[in-house]
């Protein structure tokens, strides 16, 4: 109408507004118009005579405010007053809005502003900031982003002043200042232990209380506003020339040696006896003739040019300040001159374990990262560990160290920096050097290392061979040492449980355990530690009650104090809820879960990771309490939140997928299940998940829900390409990943039509579970349960009664009488005596089966299938009313869930076909 | 994907690969840039007062200031004329959302600063409901006339010259002229109804 209206007017417009005022309404009264549009367009000849114009007064004023609106409110701080601006942002002191308590916070304003992903990857790295905590680092407190999306930091306000100054005031002796500078070493050995890297060191950065103490202000802070997508982590703008190291300033990536050298022009400025103003570059420093001749050395060894030629930890450097401190000769300069001997050290480069370390520094832990980084930061960390476990024998770490990357070098010469260079290729490049390793505790050690990685990778053989080997002849000389190889007894005994060999993993346990207790026989969390890993080989020795109980202990002595981390914790509650779920004893698996719940909720309120675990805990509790509709309820909150606070993909995003895919596959909602499952696939590539074992379970599971479906081809080809990728990723026989595939394979077999081969294979899997389950394992019994079902399909009730009978009897001792495979056992002794052709025995056992489904109330899918099943029988015996009844309730259900192949919908299909009157 | 605006040149190929979508008929494409250029021009907006407390910029200045982020000073046309239908589209949702904010504000828990305007002697809301007057009627006249109310989007929000709206449109200048004259007095009326 707008558009017709000014086109009509359009030309008179522009004559008429020619006009002089008087001539226009003349003319204006004489235009052959309607009368509407006359008096419109004396409006707009009126309107455009005036001079001013609103409508850019309006915008320019609402332009001009749009300055006023940031207010001052961050979350719950009121902001008082600016102290300071700089690289970063700006920077604020603020209080507590609501006055509930005094505490003044200084507001950190970043600049710039992220994008959604920006956001996500901020919101996990103050998680991981905010772990920091330590008395010589300022903490984050809090965080969030303002209403127009720009992200805030609240940090712990430290009243003091700049370290410089603070020096150039108080004039410290050397001693106290090298004090001061171990406090720092401190904090930061703190936040490296957690892979957080400072990334700006310099005297700005450090202040003094009143009380004389050191704060560390901005850990990691440089980074927050510093990064680039996803994963690589290269020094770009943030740092301060001068303090930067020379990786830093030529863009390089960033590793904990970068701190190192930081700390190096650090330590000269606070020994100068003025500090000088940081300008120019680092080389133009120069280290003053009076400066003594060692400290000169440990400066200069920490600020090398080349991070390889730095300290190669915080404990090192802190170990040589406190032998100057003690009077005994410092090592760096005997140090330096050894390397330069020593052929390797001139020839590797820390190209790859640089760029695993840049890759996954932002990882406080695992849990947080999707798969590829997970696995870089457990390589990182393992190294790491590797370098604390033996500072006293920086040689051998540098060894191990050095043998790694010249293998990982060699194995990925392009691919070093990609996200995707995969972490079995770099293993199997170093496993297939080992033999170049001469000392014989640095061949040790590595193979250790190797096979912790490959045990996450899933490779069990290998893993168990290479810790076998790593573990043999290993000796602790001290504490240290000991506790670390407490630690990988702990894993061998994983590896031997996992494997079948429950008894050996006991053993291993053991050994952890009496390491433990000798070494460091009063702590807390070692005891915890060992409790644990008893438990879990208890586990895998069949003997859940004992697991239960050890690691119930530990969740006392974890409660009881309060020094252990709350991941320590919250994995306990995990594995223990676990147990306590798959032992159908699904109200304690829930309490577990919830108390540890509450524990998360009053450490990290609001939207933590940890509650994912949790959360994924209680729904199998709630799974296991036989009520799969909330469990899957549970498990889409988890997985909204895992969507939210970490990341949409990933292995956990699969992991949480698969487990509300079984449940819904629980509750017979197949094609939702498939539907979930193929999210779930979708998340494991987005994690670029190559491990064989989570590929081949994806297989696996989607196999069991197509089956459950009735496709079994489809589902046959599943099994299928599950079995080729663990043959392809060498995942033995044993491993339980296989004999599940195998199982689920063997029953789809028997279900379409191909029985000989069905019973075939689950007589040798039956066999297998003998030898390295036991008669009395639920694995045995599970096959036991299936070879049933292969008779039934064949009709053999001569086999499958005595089978049926021991299936029972084994079950028996496994579950609860209420649990529903009763129910499916009544079922199918019911169908055995149907071939026989006694239908009363038949109809007698379908319908206990039937008044049981009715009460569970939950599986409409069994309840709809048994009712069929009766349907059919009771046709048979001559009643063909009630029979039509029960296909009428059953049939929509069948049809509506299961797809024509069917094995019990193509059974109630032909019912139907004989009653006639279905369609 | 960049966390810092001011670092141009990752941004700069990105916006550029957004725009080509958009032109090869990519409606998501056109979608992302909008909101990208809603975040750029709201940064913008916040950082300039924390820059400079008592400097102002005007809408068109933000607009240019996005181009010039997001696309490089030196650009080429067709980039810059496909950019500025966003970045004007962009600029007006951010004042609008603004405006529309503070009226809310005022109604709900933003006592404060009500006070704290009345003190200054600015009656923001009058002008804050005016601005969305404006952009009603806007919206009105885009509903049926798409050519005129795109004019003084481009106009008052982008600060582009009769030139540039000109090429832009395609159109020749005196329809620009005699187009915007009309349009802005449609505006005024609707503005006094």
């Amino acid at each position: 109408m707008t558009a017709d209206f000014l086109d009509r007017v359009a030309a008179h417009f522009e004559r008429l507004s020619q006009l002089p005022r008087d001539v226009q309404s003349i003319e204006l009264a004489r235009l052959p118009i309607e009368e509407v549009d006359r008096v419109h367009l004396a409006r707009l000849l009126l309107a455009d005579s005036r001079n001013d114009d609103p409508i850019q007064e309006a915008i320019a004023d609402g332009a001009a405010r749009l300055h006023g609106t940031p207010g001052n409110r961050f979350g719950a701080w009121r902001l008082l007053d600016e102290i300071g601006a700089g690289g970063m942002g700006t920077v604020f002191l603020a209080e507590r809005v609501d006055g509930s308590f005094e505490q003044k916070v200084a507001i950190k304003l970043l600049r710039g502003f992220p994008t959604k992903d920006g956001m996500r990857r901020l919101r996990q790295e103050r998680q991981i900031l905010a772990s920091l905590d330590h008395r010589h680092i300022a903490r984050l407190l809090d965080g969030g982003e303002t209403t127009d999306g720009q992200p805030w930091l609240a940090i712990e306000y430290v009243d003091g002043i700049g370290l410089l100054p603070y020096i150039a005031e108080h004039a410290p002796s050397v001693r106290q200042r090298l004090h001061l500078f171990c406090s720092m070493l401190d904090a930061v050995e703190h936040a490296h232990q957690r892979l957080v890297i400072h990334r700006d060191l310099k005297p700005a950065n450090v202040l003094v209380t009143r009380e004389g103490a050191i704060k560390l202000l901005d850990f990691g802070i440089a980074r927050l506003i510093d990064e680039e997508d996803g994963g690589r982590q290269t020094s770009t703008r943030v740092f301060s020339r001068g303090y930067a190291s020379p990786e830093q300033r030529a863009g390089g990536a960033v590793t904990t040696a970068s701190d190192i050298y930081s700390l190096g022009v650090l330590l000269d400025d606070m020994l100068a006896e003025r500090p000088r103003v940081a300008a120019g570059g680092g080389e133009a420093r120069g280290m003053p003739g009076t400066r003594d001749i060692e400290l000169a050395g440990v400066i200069a060894k920490a600020r090398a040019d080349r991070a390889e030629d730095r300290y190669a930890s915080i404990g090192e450097l802190r170990d040589d300040i406190g032998r100057y401190l003690d009077g005994h000769p410092v090592h760096a300069r005997s140090l330096t001159r050894m390397y330069r001997l020593r052929k390797f050290t001139g020839r590797h480069r820390w190209g790859v374990t640089g760029a695993i370390l840049a890759l996954t520094i932002s990882g406080g832990f695992v849990m947080q990262l999707d798969r590829e980084r997970a696995r870089a930061v457990l390589a990182e960390t393992q190294a790491q560990h590797a370098l604390a476990g033996s500072e006293r024998d920086a040689a051998s770490a540098r060894a191990s160290l050095a043998f790694l990357t010249d293998a990982f070098t060699a194995a990925s010469p392009g691919r070093a920096l990609s996200r995707h260079v995969s972490v079995r290729d770099l293993l199997d490049a170093a496993r297939l050097n080992l033999d170049k390793l001469v000392d014989p505790s640095v061949a040790r050690s590595v193979r250790r290392l190797l096979s912790r990685l490959y045990s996450d990778l899933g490779a069990v053989a290998i893993a168990r061979e290479l810790m076998r080997e790593g573990l043999d002849g290993a000796i602790a000389s001290d504490r240290t040492e000991a506790l670390r190889l407490a630690n990988d007894y702990d894993t061998w005994s994983q590896l031997l449980g996992s494997s079948g060999d429950g008894v050996a993993a006991l053993a291993a346990a053991q050994s952890a355990t009496a390491l433990r207790e000798q070494h460091a026989p009063d702590e807390v969390l070692e005891r915890v530690r060992s409790l644990k890993a008893i438990g879990i080989a208890h586990h895998h020795n069949g003997e859940d009650e004992k697991a239960i109980s050890q690691l119930e202990q530990a969740m006392v002595l974890v409660a009881a104090g309060d020094e252990a981390p709350l991941e320590l914790h919250v994995d306990l509650a995990q594995v223990l809820s676990a147990l306590l779920a798959i032992n159908g004893e699904g109200a304690r698996a829930e309490r577990v879960a919830d108390d540890a719940l509450a524990l998360v909720d009053r450490n990290r309120p609001g939207e933590s990771p940890e509650r994912i675990l949790l959360l994924r805990a209680k729904a199998n509790a709630r799974g296991a309490l036989g009520d799969p509709a909330t469990a899957a309820q549970l498990l889409r909150n988890a997985i909204a939140l895992q969507h939210r606070v970490v990341a949409s993909g990933g292995v956990h995003m699969m992991e949480l997928t698969n487990d509300l895919a079984l449940m819904l596959n629980d509750l017979g909602r197949y094609r939702e299940a498939a539907e979930v499952l193929r999210e779930s696939d979708l998340s494991m590539v987005d994690a670029g998940l190559d491990g064989a074992v989570d590929r081949a379970l994806s297989h696996g599971n989607l196999g069991g829900v197509l089956e459950s479906a009735g496709d079994y081809p489809g589902a046959l080809q599943q099994f299928l390409a599950a079995r080729a990728i663990l043959d392809e990723g060498g995942i033995d026989a044993d491993h339980q990943s296989r004999r599940r595939i195998l199982r689920s394979e063997a029953r789809t077999l028997a279900l379409s039509g191909e029985h000989a081969q069905a019973r075939h294979s689950l007589l040798s899997l039956r066999e297998h579970a003998l030898r390295i389950d036991g008669e009395a394992s639920a694995e045995y019994a599970m096959l036991t349960w299936q070879l049933v079902v292969v008779a039934r399909e064949m009709g053999d009730s001569a086999a499958g009664l005595p089978l049926l009978a021991e299936a029972e009897r084994h079950w028996s001792a496994l579950v609860p009488p209420e649990h529903p495979i009763f129910l499916h056992m009544r079922r199918a002794r019911g169908a055995l005596a149907l071939t026989r052709g006694d239908l009363a025995s038949a109809e007698r056992e379908v319908r206990e089966a039937l008044v049981g489904f009715e009460s569970l109330g939950v599986h409409s899918i069994d309840l709809a299938i048994t009712r069929s099943e009766l349907a059919t029988i009771l046709l048979r015996r001559g009643q063909p009313v009630p029979a039509r009844a029960l296909l009428q309730q059953a049939l929509p259900i069948l049809r509506e869930q299961l797809l024509p192949t069917e094995v019990s919908r193509v059974a109630a299909e032909r019912t139907a076909a004989r009653m006639g009157g279905f369609q | 994907m960049a966390f810092d605006p001011s670092m141009p040149e990752s941004v700069e190929h990105e916006v550029t690969r957004l725009i080509a979508a958009w032109r090869g008929g990519d409606e998501a494409a056109r979608e992302q840039l909008i909101e990208r250029v809603y975040l750029n021009v709201r940064a913008i907006a916040a950082q300039s007062l924390r820059r400079m407390p008592n400097a102002t910029l005007s809408a068109t200045d933000l607009a240019h200031e996005a181009l010039i982020r997001m696309l490089g000073a030196h650009a080429e046309w067709e980039n810059r004329k496909h950019f500025f239908h966003v970045a004007a589209q962009a600029t007006r949702q951010v004042l609008v959302d603004a405006a529309r904010k503070r009226l809310s504000d005022k109604r709900g828990g933003g006592a404060e600063r009500i006070v704290l305007d009345d003190v200054l002697g600015v009656s923001s809301s009058d002008s804050d409901a005016q601005f969305l007057q404006i952009d009603d009627a806007l919206r009105d006249l885009a509903s049926t006339d798409t050519r005129r109310a795109q004019m003084i989007e481009l106009v008052y929000f982008g600060g582009l010259s009769r030139a540039e709206v000109a090429e832009t449109l395609a159109v020749s200048e005196g329809t620009v002229d005699r187009d915007l004259r009309l349009a802005r007095a449609w505006l005024r009326t609707a503005l006094e109804a």
